[in-house]
């Protein structure tokens, strides 16, 4: 039998259509005349992107081997080494305490600082730079969220040669701080799927469920299916909240994610100790640090694998990090009078 | 994560990579409007007509990159953001939709006024379409927004909540009321 939906599917489907040549062309010139006279911004992303940094050319980055992973072809299950470093961090986030998904009236509260690429193209140059923003969001599903970010510091060139096309192009501006932002009310989430609180602690699924579950539903998205249940995996680990039982199964599923390679031993920016695990794609290293003694995920960084067009970076250079300083529930947020967008 | 890089060539960046990259190289803005643009058109083309949804596809466009910024880049696929910013046009428009959805009901005629097609030659005399028609004209727009972004645009729930910024809940309860609308009209349809 025909339901309402598909009768509703079918109505005016044949008026579906494309624009006409002309109706698209002037769509263009619309978008073209506004991109012409946008002037580059500063990302402002609400996600704590990774940020990229200057390679400050640490010892510890130095440390850490460069590895092909997917990006050359090879795609190997996780190393030994990487997965007895996810085994044990998953045995120690079982017993972690501190981790916990907050009640609906409370906040999941977490505070990094990370250091984002911008570049700027204009009068036939462009120049990069790292941006060093404190960051402290308040995530909750019954209240506001909050998000308060603000610039730390002088912008870092990525070399010389940066510096100088910024004092020729000029455009340089800090950015600051912003106003506080609410966020709405949180769904919180593992890849797509969408969990209440309640659901969330009921959450608990084996690693390699978790890992199928996540790799069905990536869709197109990211540079290849495995690389996004990568960066999906370390979503969760970032601002989401889980009980002991689902951290400790993030990490397990990390294990099966093909490409995955063992960093070894590092520090992070903060001089924290820990371990890498690293995945590789479109020429660029992406680490994840943790203690695995602790299970906390202390740091992530961004290494150039291979040098690329658009940015002045050699291969091995850091381009970019975020430290995390606290994760923990709390029961207030500093809404100070702020209002919903 | 995101790659804020104005030129890396990455062979198959999200939308919010590319948003974050047109943070820093506004031409790369345009892989979304290639992305997504027809898309867009065709959605609001079914609701307002071949004139208007050209006008406002464009609009949609010149909105969502004035509006990049404020992008919540957790989120991978833009389409969402896109019909949320397309829904809100097309809602100003509400009024000359519902007229157009009760002219089609009465007489099953498209009036949508289309100089390419004869809309007018395309008589549909199944009265279920006119009946749907009715039911739309009907509905409160926020109701027909949901309704339509979930059958029309393949929307979850959760894009849906994300593209008109109201909790999922609400999302269900709207289209819930929207499609027992449309079936109580097509039981009350000869």
């Amino acid at each position: 039998m025909t339901d309402d939906l598909d009768l509703l599917r079918a109505f005016r489907a044949d008026q579906a259509l494309p624009p006409s040549p002309a109706g698209r062309a002037a769509a263009r010139r619309a978008r073209d005349a506004r991109i012409g006279r946008a002037r580059p911004s500063r990302a402002r992303g609400r996600r704590p992107l990774m940020a990229f940094g200057l390679a400050a050319a640490t010892a510890a980055a130095a440390a850490i081997a460069i590895t092909t992973g997917v990006d050359s072809g090879r795609v190997a299950p996780a190393p030994a080494a990487a997965r007895e470093a996810l085994a044990r961090a998953a045995q120690a986030a079982e017993h972690a305490s501190g981790y916990s998904v907050p009640r609906d009236d409370q906040y999941f509260y977490v505070h990094s600082e990370g250091r984002n690429l911008s570049t700027a193209v204009a009068n036939g140059g462009s120049y990069s730079l790292l941006e060093r923003r404190d960051r402290r969001v308040w995530l909750s599903v019954g209240h506001e969220s909050i998000l308060h970010t603000h610039t730390v510091g002088e912008p870092e060139f990525l070399t010389p040669k940066d510096r100088s096309e910024a004092q020729r192009i000029g455009g340089l501006s800090q950015s600051g701080g912003n106003p506080p932002e609410t966020l709405g009310r949180q769904k919180w989430l593992v890849g797509s799927r969408t969990f209440t609180g309640a659901e969330l602690r009921a959450y608990d699924p084996s690693p390699k469920e978790l890992y199928d579950d996540l790799l069905s539903r990536v869709g197109s998205a990211g540079s290849s299916p495995t690389a996004e249940v990568f960066v999906l995996i370390t979503d969760a680990l970032r601002e989401q909240p889980a009980t002991p039982a689902l951290r400790a199964t993030f990490f397990r599923a990390l294990a099966y994610v093909p490409g995955l390679e063992f960093g070894g031993a590092t520090k992070d920016r903060m001089g924290r100790a820990g371990v890498a695990i690293t995945y590789t794609e479109n020429q660029t290293r992406h680490e994840l640090i943790f203690d695995p003694d602790t299970s906390q995920v202390l740091s992530e960084r961004d290494v150039i694998v291979k040098p690329f067009s658009g940015i002045r970076a050699k291969a091995g250079q850091v381009i970019g990090d975020v430290v995390y300083l606290e994760r923990k529930v709390v029961d207030s947020a500093p809404a100070q009078g702020l209002t919903a967008p | 994560m995101a790659a804020v890089i104005a030129t890396l060539p990455l062979s198959g960046p999200s939308d919010a990579d590319v948003i974050a990259t047109s943070l820093s190289d506004p031409q790369a803005f345009g892989e979304i409007f290639d992305r997504h643009h027809d898309a867009i058109h065709a959605w609001l083309r079914r609701r307002v007509g071949a004139a208007l949804a050209e006008e406002l596809a464009a609009d949609t466009f010149v909105r969502a990159f004035d509006a990049r910024a404020r992008y919540a880049l957790l989120y991978a696929d833009a389409r969402p953001w896109l019909y949320g910013i397309a829904a809100n046009l097309a809602r100003r428009h509400h009024r000359s939709e519902e007229r157009r959805l009760r002219a089609y009901a009465r007489s099953g005629i498209e009036v949508a006024g289309d100089p390419i097609e004869a809309v007018a030659d395309r008589v549909d005399a199944r009265a279920e379409s006119r009946a749907i028609a009715a039911a739309l004209a009907g509905l409160k727009p926020r109701d027909r927004d949901a309704l339509l972004l979930f059958a029309w645009a393949d929307l979850s729930y959760e894009d849906i909540a994300s593209a008109t910024g109201v909790p999922v809940g609400t999302v269900r309860s709207r289209i819930h009321r929207a499609r027992a609308q449309v079936r109580a009209d097509l039981e009350m349809t000869p």
